[in-house]
């Protein structure tokens, strides 16, 4: 199965540069020019990554990055902005609101295009950890005496087995 | 009179006249927005405006976008009124060329 990045800018005319640029890209790709549409979308479909624009009319993107932070954590969540306040933009980052920030303008070139593709990485690693620490919370509900951790020499790879990649240590 | 060369992209091409309209209309809000000294208003178009500018490579209107929202933050009056009626020109004396390997 395809990743799937959903785009979300009032912007009709950037939605339209993104989808123009990104076409031959092969993950597949979601737009949208209304946050409330972009928060039902989230909700029936399987997203990987979001990036959206913060100052839009209604809902901003702060609000639909906490929505998708409390009910969809394992998805990717992007500013793209021209906003110019770094206080804003670092207390998202440092509360997890978002994972990545990427500056207004944005042409969409190669470099642009590459950063899209190491969010599809980063999704993976946030799967990970969510996983990890599902795991590790019932673990100590059972009072199991173990944890799962990561394997030193585990690597990036999701697609290694997870015995390459996690083992089990005892808590005491 | 002086003509602002620009050089974009093929591949976007189709998409240049429906987003010069845009700019348009615009730009007649935030001429409309002027008069009520709307700030706010100013604001948020001249905002939205200058990021999709500089994503579509119009990089002089940009900085001239960035300039209207930063006097309409200082509130004044004359920055406005000359930034936006600069953006006017310029946006009207834009020469657009394509090419195709720009990416």
């Amino acid at each position: 199965m395809n990743s799937t990045v959903l785009f979300v800018d009032d912007q009709s005319d950037f939605i339209k540069l993104l989808e123009t640029k990104l076409e031959a890209e092969k993950y597949d790709k979601l737009f949208c020019t209304n946050p409330y549409e972009a928060w039902d979308i989230i909700r029936k479909q399987d997203i990987d990554v979001l990036i959206s624009d913060i100052n839009m009319p209604g809902m901003d993107g702060f609000e639909l990055f906490r929505e998708c932070m409390n009910h969809f954590p394992e998805i990717v969540r992007v500013a793209l902005t021209s906003m110019n306040s770094p206080g804003i933009i670092l207390d998202a980052l440092n509360n997890d609101v978002v994972h990545r920030y990427f500056s207004k303008p944005w042409k969409v070139d190669d470099n642009g295009k590459e950063q899209i593709r190491k969010l599809l990485d980063l999704r993976s690693q946030l799967i990970e950890k969510i996983d990890r620490n599902l795991i590790n919370k019932a673990l100590s509900r059972v009072r199991a005496g173990i944890k799962i951790v990561r394997c030193e020499n585990a690597g990036s790879r999701a697609i290694a087995p997870l015995t390459d990649r996690y083992t089990l240590i005892s808590e005491l | 009179m002086e003509k602002y060369i620009i050089t974009l992209p093929e591949e976007i091409r189709s998409l240049i006249p429906d987003f010069m309209q845009n700019r348009k209309k615009e730009l007649e809000w935030l001429q409309n927005a002027l008069l009520k000294e709307d700030y706010e208003k100013i604001i948020g178009i001249a905002h939205a405006s200058k990021g999709v500018l500089g994503s579509f490579g119009f990089t002089k209107a940009y900085r001239i976008a960035e300039k209207t929202e930063s006097y309409a933050r200082m509130k004044n009056k004359k920055g406005v009124e000359k930034s936006v009626s600069d953006l006017s020109f310029n946006l009207n004396q834009t020469e657009i060329h394509y090419k195709d390997d720009l990416g």
